[in-house]
């Protein structure tokens, strides 16, 4: 008999594991409404990214409704959870595109929820607006139902590079990166322009997903002599990073990903994360206002996942202003945007339908806060 | 590979071998003595690490006294978790199938994981200790005082249940409820009360566990218990199910294996490596590295 409960409990434990959760289907149509699906990680520990997605949104629905909404029409946003699971992603979407009610979606949260959620907009003409997710290749792929508003990573993680390797004079930089999609892409053009700026990447360090323990990574790090870290992380994995490595007593500087951007990474890295650098797309007054509504209505600093968020329903609105509220409707007006101003500032999609950016602003940690900061 | 490496990455090898020994040490008690796996240990560990957090503002700053103090703590708060549980979940089903306790403490786990999930969020919280803090020198290389304190603490508490379990009239009853329930409770062994305790130390060792991995993160989240319940499930399985000192072995071998598979191959690899060998391993020694052919429990 000693033997046998562990029969069970191998079967077992893969059942447990999924069983996890069910997401709650869409309703019925209305015509007077513009029906949005928000759609990321409303659980789990992206959750934080999620509740950005959809507060932003919420935020510029309300403005807009309250502003006799689109020619009448009130917008209204409904949410998914795709758990930031690329299964989840695709039968999310599956649902989402199903519902005839809805005309237009945004989000999932990564660029491999993105690739997997993709397709099926485009099978079921349904346009998707991607708010977050950072991949360059996701608007390389001809497929028309996929818009952007948020920038690529590319942008960042090469600003990034020149700013450390010709500005600063730091030549040996180890990188730290996430092993996805997002991670992968970001790596690969950071170090392709710090080799490309006379820089030498001293320590190249993948992470699984999820990671907990960096120990034998910084036990790298500790030896590999880097002027600078080069983090290609969201603030999750970057905090726990960071402190640990200067708890093991590491002194370099530390530089990241724009995706660490959000108020638990100072809340939860505390006095670690003092000094580290990062960027951002430039912010202009159109950002400001809508960061001080959200303040004043939610009593947080919003990330620029919030702005993209709002941005992105923005755009929604003004195609189906331009014309009108069908799928294939929203999509055309979508593609003809030129110059919106929106809470990112004048949008403009270039020929694949990624929005156009061009300056970014550095921010420090001091004080508890991310900080804006001059090279 | 240098000298001041080779001991950096043993240490940290070895302090997060000691937390899965810990969490295995506990599941191969309950194991042993209920014939069923909990797998609401990982929640246990993570229940206890979330309550000791809340009550971490009032510890006095004594250094290593209020560490000790902390691990106090964290057994209490995880033997009354242990000894709910045991009530609860496993007393009630004692004559049921081996299947119904199984699932309900896969029940348990799910909602204990959502309920604080709901209470105090999905996040990463965060969780610091005031002492250890900083490196201490080890023959040619600096590394944390906190992981040599977590592998200490990982040795020295298996040690002490080793002489309570060979020294004590319960701890000759719980081995005895072990090795056969039925001939020990014909020969007066308040079987009731072992499993009852067995929970009880169980449970502790995952509270404790939980801290130590909290202080070593720097974090505490939700889902924490999952990784511990895989990592102390494999760990118990490297060491052959039921056996204590195997356990131990296990959770710090499987520690430095993944250290060391992280620095010398890739951390890309770490899990995919680890579960093949794990799975190489019990097709050649089904009863683990330390069991024997016949298993004897305890």
């Amino acid at each position: 008999m000693s033997r046998r409960p562990l029969r069970w409990v191998s079967a077992l434990v893969v059942i447990a594991l999924l069983v996890a959760g069910c997401g709650s289907p869409g309703n019925a149509a209305d015509s007077d409404e513009i029906k949005i699906a928000v759609v990321g990680p409303m659980t789990g520990d992206a959750a934080q990214y999620g509740e950005d997605f959809t507060r932003g949104a919420q935020l510029a629905a309300e403005q807009i409704n309250a502003a006799d909404g689109v020619d009448g029409k009130k917008i209204t946003i409904v949410t998914f959870d795709d758990r930031n699971d690329t299964t989840e992603a695709a039968s999310v979407a599956q649902k989402i595109a199903t519902d005839s009610s809805i005309v237009a979606s945004m989000g999932h949260f990564t660029s491999s929820t993105v690739y997997a959620a993709m397709p099926i907009y485009k099978s079921n003409q349904l346009p998707l607006v991607v708010i977050s997710a950072s991949d360059p290749g996701i608007t390389e792929q001809g497929n028309e139902w996929v818009f952007r508003v948020s920038p690529t990573n590319n942008l960042g993680a090469e600003a990034m590079a020149d700013l450390i390797v010709s500005k600063l004079g730091l030549k040996k930089i180890a990188i730290f990166y996430l092993n996805t999609d997002f991670g992968k892409t970001e790596r690969g053009f950071f170090t392709a322009r710090v080799q490309a700026n006379g820089g030498e990447i001293v320590l190249d360090e993948p992470y699984q997903p999820d990671t907990k323990d960096f120990s034998s990574s910084i036990i790298k790090l500790k030896n590999a002599g880097a002027d600078a870290v080069y983090l290609s992380s969201y603030y999750n994995d970057a905090v726990l990073l960071i402190r640990q490595a200067k708890d093991a007593g590491v002194q370099t500087r530390w530089f990241t990903s724009a995706a660490v951007l959000s108020p638990q990474f100072t809340e939860i890295g505390g006095e670690a994360v003092e000094g580290v650098i990062t960027n951002r797309i430039s912010q202009g007054d159109s950002w400001d206002a809508v960061a001080e509504a959200y303040r004043a209505k939610y009593n947080d600093e919003p990330s620029p996942f919030v702005i993209y968020a709002y941005s992105a329903v923005q755009a929604v609105a003004e195609a189906a202003k331009n014309e009108g509220t069908s799928r294939q409707a929203i999509r055309d007006g979508l593609a003809k945007i030129q110059g919106l101003e929106t809470a990112l500032g004048p949008l403009t999609f270039d020929e694949n339908r990624q929005a156009v950016y061009e300056s970014f602003d550095y921010l420090e940690v001091r004080d508890g806060q991310f900080q804006l900061w001059q090279p | 590979m240098t000298l001041p490496v080779l001991i950096d990455q043993l240490v940290s090898g070895l302090a997060i071998g000691g937390v899965y020994a810990l969490v295995a040490l506990g599941f191969a008690l309950i194991f042993g003595v209920l014939r069923a796996a909990q797998f609401a240990h990982g929640e246990v560990y993570m229940v206890v690490a979330f309550l000791v957090l809340a009550v971490l503002p009032w510890f006095p700053a004594l250094g290593p006294l209020q560490f000790l103090l902390v691990i106090v703590t964290a057994a209490i708060f995880g033997a009354i978790a242990g000894m709910l549980i045991e009530r609860g979940v496993f007393r009630p089903l004692a004559d049921a199938p081996h299947i119904a306790p199984i699932i309900s403490t896969i029940g348990l786990m799910i909602l204990l994981q959502n309920l604080v999930a709901y209470l105090k969020g999905s996040e990463l919280h965060r969780f610091a200790l005031a002492w250890p803090q900083g490196n201490v020198s080890v023959g040619p290389a600096s590394v944390p005082v906190l992981k040599l304190v977590i592998f200490g603490t990982a040795l020295v508490i298996p040690a002490l249940l080793q002489v309570a379990l060979t020294r004590t009239q319960l701890g000759r009853a719980i081995r005895a409820t072990a090795i056969d329930a039925e001939t020990a409770r014909l020969m007066g062994v308040n079987t009731a009360r072992t499993s009852l305790v067995a929970f009880a130390i169980g449970s502790a060792l995952a509270g404790i566990a939980g801290v130590l991995v909290g202080a070593l993160y720097g974090v505490v989240y939700s889902t924490m218990g999952v990784t511990a319940l895989v990592k102390g499930y494999a760990a118990t399985i490297i060491g052959g199910v039921g056996n204590l000192v195997g356990a131990v072995a296990g959770g710090l071998l499987l520690g430095l294996f993944e250290v060391f598979v992280a620095s010398y191959v890739s951390p890309r690899w770490t899990d995919a490596i680890v579960y093949t060998l794990l799975i190489v391993l019990l097709a050649l020694r089904p009863q683990g590295l330390v069991g024997r052919a016949i298993p004897e429990k305890l």
